[in-house]
């Protein structure tokens, strides 16, 4: 069941762990540091539209097992949402590049509190995205008793949400990448939690509309995300695309990038 | 899946070969990570943990090699430095030569053994997300866990035990590793990047998960007010009265999901709205909910874990990778009177008030509180985290590495949360023993396993047992 060590190869990597003198503040190797390099001139708008090209995949809608007088007998599988004009609604973008400026717009809702409802036995938003410092609020707004699961690398959470009440945690560490949301009572219900460290990320809206505003202008790594296929491997040629879904893109002061259409080919989606 | 089992008891229990630990092919494939990367990984963590007849830590993990080595290694109990191969003997047929809760035997027991590898055990005295502490480990494998297969052995010496549960501690930590170490390579661009070796990056991620086994916090837990003693009132027939309020008040607590007025003929109680009867059944058979999963299973067979661009795989494909068949969790029966994690009412106020991490069980605790109070709490949160931030051993500074920062916040947080857990505790401890009175005297109410009707003098502990 996978590859056996290499006796010798563990040996040296041994030793020069035991020899090693670490320092106290050694940095761990986490996400890509920005380095005394990284000169970051201004700020900059990028925008854009992620569009479904082909046709959706086909999901099966979900049926409630439980409390079906509140959460009907039927609802939509929220997997894969596309708007009326193709675009992709929920897919997730955000900046990899850490130890960024901050804009001193973002400075006034640094400290908000960014709603997540149960309502109807769905999570709304389906996809949120907080930063650290702000406070995450999970409000119960039906008549049946909901639990809250988050399952992240750092943000660990299950806790009852009794009916009609409003829990609030407090969010201080950032994730790789979007966690999942869950209820175990209702355990059809799911949704995803994208918690980073600044505040340049977006959640697209129903038309697959993206904005980010007061970014740091310079080069700048982006991780784009869906729920079903992970990251977005396009084919799109003025930037420079990774086979895990991300790009870098240089942006000069003052610049509104618009990146247009970005076209999500359906066939991604086969399989999953 | 019966193949590799067959392959597993080859390679372990025949001697033919020398045992080796194993990947997680499973987390491996989900993280996309490369046939290349995996070899990395598997060298890592040789080197780093050692072998399962050669074990090895470095000095960080705070792990003791005596014990472990004595743990280790092939059966031999007449070695004369003292008996060896313990987690060989005793614990390797069910949980797996790495830990994985997928040893040769595993697949016959129901619920099946645990997987050390995430670091998640259920049965503790510490909060939910926090590691078990070395005693909360001894006293499993001291007196087993009822309702499950997983013996005691309390009949062994101290000595024997301390050294499998350090062992255990040690799978747990390499598993912790190799999944920090799968996670990483998911974030690198291409199949051929390295998974890096080197010292100060190893040594990052191992603190992070050496510093949560250190100081794992335990559930402060505050004891039965005084009217809730009940072999302190002297009166017999006040005492039964007073026992059998807690009870009725615990029993509308358990039935009630939405708030209101608990219905349990005395004053009036405001009570938030519980969701017990959503899992446990409004006849607390366990019948409420039993198609969910515990987290373990999750992350195998659920959908919603795939997504770090790897489809979920047949569950053909899961099996021969090494999952076990999938199977639901399926809540208490708590009519029984058989509780895994022990039948102290201690024990029970531990499930009740952190929940059971790795099941759905919630954390009860912060939603015993009304609005009111829980502005309380939060004001003396406020002036502890203040307090905190003023603290020069908690301040981040700006050259601390990742992982340095993340263990100055957890620091934080625990000094923030022994300010303010006694305020909390205090509000929130009569419910919660309100409920462990009703569900304790569940077996020995009409329709309960022991069949008799309920009398005081039947042996259940009223008080907290002197720890």
């Amino acid at each position: 069941m996978g590859p056996e060590a290499n006796a010798s190869d563990s040996l040296k990597i041994r030793e020069t762990l035991l020899s090693a003198k670490v320092a106290k503040n050694a940095p761990g190797g986490g996400e890509k540091t920005a380095s005394a390099a990284k000169k970051f001139d201004g700020w900059a708008t990028l925008k854009g539209r992620f569009v479904l090209d082909g046709a959706p995949p086909t999901e099966s809608p979900i049926h409630p097992t439980k409390d079906q007088a509140l959460c009907g007998a039927q609802m939509a599988n929220e997997s894969v949402v596309v708007g009326a004009d193709k675009g992709l609604a929920n897919v997730v973008l955000f900046v990899r590049t850490t130890k960024l400026p901050i804009h001193d717009d973002y400075k006034k809702s640094a400290a908000d509190k960014i709603l997540l409802d149960n309502k109807s036995c769905r999570f709304i938003p389906h996809v949120l995205g907080i930063r650290v410092g702000q406070t995450l609020q999970i409000r119960n707004s039906d008549s049946v008793a909901h639990n809250t699961k988050i399952d992240g690398n750092s943000l660990k959470f299950n806790q009852l949400i009794p009916v009609g009440t409003t829990q609030d945690v407090p969010i201080d560490s950032a994730e790789p990448q979007p966690a999942p949301v869950a209820c175990s009572i209702h355990d059809w219900m799911s949704g995803k939690i994208l918690i980073r460290s600044d505040p340049y990320f977006a959640v697209t809206d129903d038309s697959g509309r993206f904005e980010i505003r007061n970014l740091p202008a310079g080069e700048l790594e982006f991780q784009t995300w869906q729920e079903s296929i992970g990251g977005l491997a396009l084919n799109q040629p003025d930037l420079k695309w990774d086979a895990k879904g991300k790009f870098t893109i240089s942006l000069h002061n003052g610049e509104v990038k618009d990146l247009k259409d970005l076209s999500v080919p359906a066939t991604l989606f086969q399989g999953h | 899946m019966g193949f590799s089992l067959l392959c597993c008891a080859m390679l372990t229990g025949c001697g033919q070969s020398v045992a080796e630990f194993h990947l997680d092919m499973i987390e491996a494939t989900k993280y996309k990570v490369s046939p290349q990367q995996q070899q990395q990984i598997a060298d890592i963590l040789t080197a780093m943990f050692g072998t399962p007849d050669a074990p090895f830590v470095l000095p960080q993990t705070g792990l003791d090699l005596e014990k472990i080595t004595l743990a280790s290694g092939p059966v031999n109990r007449g070695a004369p430095s003292g008996a060896r191969g313990l987690f060989r003997e005793h614990c390797m047929h069910c949980h797996g030569i790495s830990g994985d809760g997928a040893g040769p035997t595993a697949a016959f027991l129901n619920p099946y053994p645990r997987d050390y590898r995430r670091g998640v055990f259920k049965y503790k005295s510490t909060l939910r997300y926090d590691e078990p502490t070395t005693e909360d480990l001894l006293r499993i494998v001291t007196d087993g866990i009822q309702g499950t297969a997983m013996p005691a052995f309390k009949l062994y010496p101290q000595v024997d035990r301390e050294a499998l549960v350090e062992y255990v501690k040690y799978l747990s930590m390499r598993g912790q590793m190799e999944l920090a170490l799968d996670n990483y390579a998911n974030t690198l661009t291409n199949q051929t990047d390295p998974v890096p070796s080197d010292p100060v990056f190893l040594q990052g991620q191992l603190s992070t998960i050496v510093e949560k086994w250190q100081d794992p916090v335990q559930i402060s837990v505050v004891d039965r007010p005084d009217d809730m003693k009940f072999e302190k009132i002297a009166d017999a027939v006040a005492q039964k009265k007073a026992l059998e309020r807690s009870i009725a008040i615990g029993r509308a607590m358990f039935l009630n999901e939405k708030p209101g007025d608990l219905d349990y003929g005395g004053e009036k109680i405001h009570y938030f709205g519980g969701a017990c009867i959503k899992c446990h059944g409004p006849t607390e058979l366990g019948d409420g909910q039993t198609t969910d999963y515990d987290d373990w299973t999750k992350e195998i067979f659920d959908k919603q874990k795939w997504t770090h661009g790897v489809a979920q795989p047949e569950a053909s494909t899961l099996l021969s990778l090494g999952a076990l068949p999938e199977r639901h969790i399926i809540p208490r029966n708590l009519r029984l009177g058989v509780y895994h994690g022990g039948r102290r009412p201690l024990d029970i106020y531990y499930r009740i008030h952190e929940g059971i991490n790795g099941a759905p069980m919630p954390e009860n605790a912060p939603s015993l509180m009304s609005d009111d109070e829980k502005q309380l709490v939060q004001k003396a949160k406020d002036a502890a985290t203040a307090k905190a931030n003023k603290m020069p051993e908690f301040k981040a500074d700006d050259d601390d590495s990742d992982e340095q920062a993340l263990i100055k916040q957890r620091m934080k947080q625990e000094f923030v949360a022994t300010i303010v857990n006694p305020v909390r505790e205090k509000i929130v401890a009569p419910r919660i023993w309100h409920l462990v009175d009703f569900v304790l005297s569940l077996p020995y109410q009409p329709g309960g396993e022991m069949g008799v009707d309920y009398t005081l003098t039947d042996t259940i502990e009223t008080t907290l047992p002197t720890r």
